[in-house]
């Protein structure tokens, strides 16, 4: 006898969103970022970005393999780190370090912990960190735009620091259109701009992380007493407040959550960029606040529909 | 009622008493005295001192700190003046504040450093353990002020994540070319 | 609980308890120490010795030491022999005892040492306890000696002080960082029990066949109501 009648359990309403479209948005917002890089930096930054992308895959896969689940290479996430990975080094690190990165953003981070989802931080963030503590000098030679040549080009041997470790600064439109030394992806802020804005059109992103981290690490460097805007467009900062604080798995549920997120995440970012030895505060404090997450989770629990408050 | 704290107490001060004895003998039988000998001290260093200071002969000992192995940070404890120039002595803090780094450096007559060499140094090994690389220290030689981002002397790289360490020993070469001018006028 | 051999104790704190990695006792010396593989082994080694005499002298002593003053005991018998140990090692391995600088006075509060002492010396005769303490030990030392070749090989790219490539070339200095060596030691605990991780007891056995304990305490309860009776 045929089946009439199907019982299953909720959800029974479904929308046409799925990981996949989620992070294939991500990636056409990526895409202008990319574009300037090569630009920028040359053909060889779309190598960078291909080993990135090809380690994340392959350790995804593995990962997935060796604990016997099933494999979501297919969802996209794992290219969308690879690809926020590369953007997160400079042009001139050795191919042999994605690997290592990867490693450490995918398998560690992310499957080691339960898959997409149960990550406790932002995998490429992890990755980026680990390969700063461990090879530092191998990623800190900034190259200067357009010093690249041929197809295969590498960089000359032009290198500048970053405008964080610079002493004379670019000047604000240079900064804003990406003219000066960085890692990949983080150099262009108008690219990265335009990204968010796709994001925020689809609704993949709130702008409320965005806006409220850039604004408050604005307002600290002001008070710690460095010049607010040419703060904010330098290092790592959009790169991180569009595309890394607004992961879902690591970030806070509720709005609340969410601006005491980003608050802590742009007053971190100034504090450790005036004070700490490191010229960059981005990564850290975001995998600072990505750590207290789930504190300020506990802390702005929403009262449950017709339940009592605690 | 109060017999029953007797046992326990008895027990515990014998245990104690039998291991004191234990220490004792232990530590008679590990004692090194201390070399207090001017002459000896220099006969036991005479080949690190030619190491720093090559060339040199007639090591006269003119100072040494009390209880030298233990202490003073960021001090001189040992001045040694020879035929062609001083070896100097520093205790320099690095990673750890508990154990200093015992710098030897050889000063030539004209004031500049000619080998410095890590006598005792127990840092993290990767990190701070590095400085105690030949090619590193050898940047000293021939120099007579130096500092880590070439501001107020010449400049000597810093070991990768060693920063701490690296300082320690550029402040101790530092202290030891001021020692040895002191020396030189004292001389004089 | 049936007696077990002495080599059933010794293999017992060597592999099946190993103390770094299924007991998680005394900690502080894996991360701290395996920077380097030959201190790993020269801090291993320390703590063995006085493993192996403090459970020697504390089972001997188990019937005279009172319950009331058994803790402040053991930790005066434990540091007696860690001073010796010390002091022995400042006078012939003055190198090592440069390296392990504060941490070989920290052995005196390794809670193997206290814990072997008050879970199975002061319950057992003397020639289990000193299997016992040998075991753990060189499980101890085991441990070590793994973390410090991972850590020392992928941080520096040498093994015992020895370089692979030469002195200028560092390895991935992460795995020489505290936060590495928290890495290491979570993914070989993970690993050592994948492979080792016994069948929990079940629960309906009453006495010490039920008590996961048991393996740990030599299976004192039911050797006391065997006495009592």
């Amino acid at each position: 006898m045929e089946r009439r009648m199907v019982v299953t359990s909720s959800p029974h309403i479904k929308s046409g969103v799925t990981t996949q479209r989620i992070m294939l948005d991500v990636l056409i917002a990526l895409t202008p970022a990319l574009v300037m890089s090569v630009v920028y930096f040359g053909p060889m930054s779309l190598a960078c970005v291909a080993t990135s992308v090809g380690s994340c895959l392959f350790f995804e896969w593995g990962a997935e393999k060796v604990f016997r689940r099933p494999v979501t290479v297919r969802d996209l996430s794992a290219v969308v780190t690879g690809v926020i990975l590369a953007f997160n080094l400079p042009v001139t690190t050795p191919l042999w370090i994605f690997p290592i990165a990867a490693f450490f953003a995918i398998a560690v981070t992310k499957q080691l912990f339960g898959g997409i989802g149960q990550n406790f931080a932002n995998p490429a963030l992890v990755g980026r960190i680990v390969i700063m503590l461990s090879f530092a000098a191998k990623i800190s030679s900034y190259p200067k735009p357009f010093a690249w040549t041929g197809w295969l080009g590498g960089v000359e041997a032009a290198t500048g620091a970053t405008p964080l470790a610079a002493e004379v600064k670019p000047g604000l439109l240079d900064l804003f259109i990406g003219n000066h030394g960085g890692a990949l992806g983080e150099v262009c802020a108008a690219a990265l701009l335009l990204g968010g804005i796709y994001l925020v059109i689809r609704r993949v992103i709130s702008p409320l992380v965005p806006v409220v981290f850039i604004g408050t690490a604005a307002l600290f460097s002001w008070i710690f007493g460095a010049d607010p805007l040419v703060s904010i467009l330098s290092g790592g900062l959009f790169l991180g407040a569009i595309f890394m604080a607004t992961d879902y798995a690591t970030t806070p549920s509720t709005w609340p959550g969410k601006l005491i997120f980003a608050v802590g995440c742009g007053f971190f970012t100034a504090l450790i960029r005036a004070f700490g030895s490191y010229p960059e505060g981005v990564s850290f404090a975001i995998l600072l606040m990505n750590i207290a997450t789930p504190l300020i989770d506990r802390f702005t629990r929403q009262k449950p529909f017709g339940g009592e408050a605690k | 009622m109060k017999f029953k704290y007797v046992k326990p107490t008895l027990v515990l001060l014998i245990i104690c008493v039998v291991i004191s004895a234990a220490l004792a003998a232990t530590y008679r039988l590990t004692y090194v005295p201390p070399v207090t000998d001017p002459a000896q001290i220099v006969a036991l260093m005479a080949d690190d001192y030619a190491e720093v200071l090559p060339g040199s002969t007639d090591y006269v000992l003119v100072e040494r700190t009390e209880g030298y192995e233990k202490l003073a940070r960021g001090a001189v404890v040992e001045r040694v003046t020879a035929s062609n120039g001083c070896i100097v002595t520093v205790h320099s803090s690095g990673q750890y504040d508990s154990d200093p780094i015992r710098v030897l450096v050889g000063v030539g007559a004209d004031g500049a450093v000619t080998g410095v060499k890590l006598l005792k140094i127990s840092e993290t090994p990767g990190m701070g353990m590095k400085t105690n690389n030949p090619r590193w220290l050898a940047q000293f030689v021939g120099g007579t002020s130096f500092s880590l981002d070439g501001r107020t002397g010449a400049g000597i790289d810093g070991v990768t994540s060693a920063t701490k360490s690296s300082r320690a020993v550029v402040n101790a070469v530092n202290m030891a070319v001021e020692a040895a001018a002191e020396l030189r006028k004292e001389a004089n | 609980m049936e007696k077990k051999s002495i080599w059933q104790i010794f293999r017992n704190g060597l592999i099946d308890e190993n103390p770094t990695f299924r007991l998680l006792l005394g900690m502080c010396a894996p991360l701290a120490i395996t920077t380097s593989a030959s201190n790993a082994i020269g801090m291993g080694l320390a703590t063995t010795f006085v493993l192996v005499c403090s459970n020697a002298v504390i089972s001997a002593l188990r019937r005279v030491i009172p319950k009331e003053v058994r803790l402040p005991a053991f930790i005066t018998i434990i540091a007696g022999f860690v001073t010796i140990v010390s002091l022995v090692m400042q006078r012939y391995f003055a190198s090592l005892y440069d390296s392990l600088g504060v941490f070989l006075e920290l052995i005196v509060v390794n809670c193997i040492i206290l814990g072997r002492a008050e879970m199975f010396a002061s319950k057992n005769k003397v020639i289990p306890s000193l299997a016992d303490g040998l075991g753990m030990g060189l499980g101890f030392t085991a441990a070590l000696l793994i973390i410090s070749t991972i850590r020392e090989i992928l941080g520096n790219l040498s093994w015992f002080g020895f370089s692979f490539f030469g002195d200028d070339v560092s390895g991935m200095l992460f795995f020489i960082l505290p936060a590495g060596a928290f890495f290491v030691l979570g993914m070989l605990t993970a690993l050592m029990n994948v492979i080792f991780a016994k069948k929990p007891a079940k629960k309906n056995d009453a006495g010490c066949a039920g008590c996961p304990g048991a393996s740990a305490c030599g299976g004192s309860c039911d050797r006391k109501e065997a006495e009592a009776k």
